[in-house]
């Protein structure tokens, strides 16, 4: 059993280098599905009808179902920002739901990808802080008083550290459970036990997880706004 | 490559492959922005836009309709009412003439009446002119038939002188 991340590769970029690892293979995968759906959306979308059917009626549900959770979780004013949070719901539920695939590493099972995606949270809470509150946000990290703010600091770095190993734990946890259960079960017993706790760990906790960390970082975001009276 | 990492490190590498990652998944909401999510929902809120104008054109119409339906229905109220005027002034007019009518009528009776009463009058008289010719004719016929056997050349004079005398009366009187 091998839960470790493979590196495959180098990137120089001056006396960097970046490692091309499995998390970078996977996510490399992960954006290829997802551009090569959204080209056929995009050639789809010219053909768009007045009343829609088929497919064209689970790409509009797909993003109406999301505005409205955007709405009633962001408000009206932080809509702009859909785009990303479209994408970070997409492409974790998609990185989670891999997972199922054998022997291919779920981006989220790797701490350095989800940091990133709470990095971007946590950027986005402090611009949107400072955008819609100015200056009674930056101070709001001195109160009660002056002397809380490295407590305050830590609480507002705390909080996308939080979500990023909530969702790594999970998606880790998931993994070393397959994994020692494939490496457990005898031969014969690996194709259904497996499938079923796959549906489990991959699709049901996959699909939690994705709707806690896109929900907490839109919370986050509009908490920072304080835009909940929305 | 036989390299392998740990899942969770803060090492400098996880550090890279963090920002590595960011880039990855930025170009990715960059792409799905251009391709999936900004197109769809443009067409979506085209719709949106078309429905609320047509639904905002509806309610002017329904608007427009209901303005026209009072305004007919204030025309309406208006013709009931110059019908009901005109049927009053016809059976006011109708009443009047039907009085004139026979106000004329009784009086062209009353004429009628008069006149055929002068006309019996008349007759009346002229029968009783006749009936006294006729008497006097009588009389004189059967006064000469016995003046002719009885009477004297004397008292035939005489009488003649009389009756003569009395016609004479008689004429001055009518």
């Amino acid at each position: 059993m091998d839960i470790s991340i493979g590196v495959h590769g180098v990137i120089n970029i001056g006396n960097i280098q970046i490692l091309i690892t499995d998390t970078v293979i996977s996510t490399w995968i992960i954006m290829g599905v997802l551009i090569a759906f959204a080209i056929f959306v995009r050639i789809k979308v010219c053909g768009f009808k007045e009343i829609p059917t088929g497919f064209q009626n689970v790409i509009e549900a797909l993003i109406e179902v999301f505005e409205n959770y955007l709405r009633n979780t962001v408000g009206s004013k932080l809509m702009f920002l859909g785009n990303w949070f479209f994408t970070l719901f997409l492409f974790i539920l998609v990185s989670n739901i891999s997972g199922a695939t054998p022997g291919f590493r779920p981006p989220t099972a790797d701490w350095s990808m989800t940091v990133a995606l709470a990095i971007v949270t946590f950027v986005l809470i402090q611009a949107m802080g400072i955008k819609y509150r100015g200056l009674e946000y930056v101070l709001s990290f001195f109160k009660p008083f002056p002397l809380f703010l490295p407590v305050n600091l830590i609480g507002e770095l705390a909080r996308p550290i939080a979500i990023s190993f909530r969702l790594f734990g999970n998606m880790l946890a998931g993994l070393i459970m397959m994994s020692l259960i494939y490496a457990l079960a005898p031969l014969f017993a690996q194709f259904l036990l497996p499938a079923a706790l796959h549906i489990y760990f991959d699709l049901f906790a996959g699909l939690i997880q994705t709707y806690i960390f896109v929900t907490l970082s839109m919370a986050f975001v509009s908490s920072a706004a304080k835009l909940e009276e929305e | 490559m036989t390299l392998s990492l740990p899942p969770f490190g803060m090492d400098f590498n996880t550090v890279l492959s963090a920002a590595f990652n960011l880039v990855n998944v930025a170009v990715l909401a960059v792409v799905l922005a251009f391709l999936l999510y900004r197109p769809v929902r443009e067409v979506l809120q085209k719709r949106t836009e078309r429905i609320q104008k047509q639904l905002s054109q509806a309610d002017d119409e329904l608007k427009q309709a209901i303005s026209l339906r009072h305004e007919y229905e204030q025309k309406i109220e208006d013709i009931e009412r110059e019908r009901e005027e005109i049927l009053e002034t016809a059976r006011k007019q109708a009443s009047d003439s039907s009085r004139r009518l026979l106000s004329e009528a009784k009086a062209e009776a009353d004429t009628v009446k008069e006149r055929a009463s002068r006309t019996v009058e008349m007759e009346w008289e002229r029968a009783q002119m006749e009936m006294r010719n006729a008497i006097i004719d009588v009389s004189s016929v059967m006064a000469k038939k016995l003046v002719k056997h009885s009477l004297t050349k004397g008292v035939q004079d005489s009488m003649f002188d009389e009756t003569v005398s009395e016609l004479e009366g008689m004429t001055w009187r009518n």
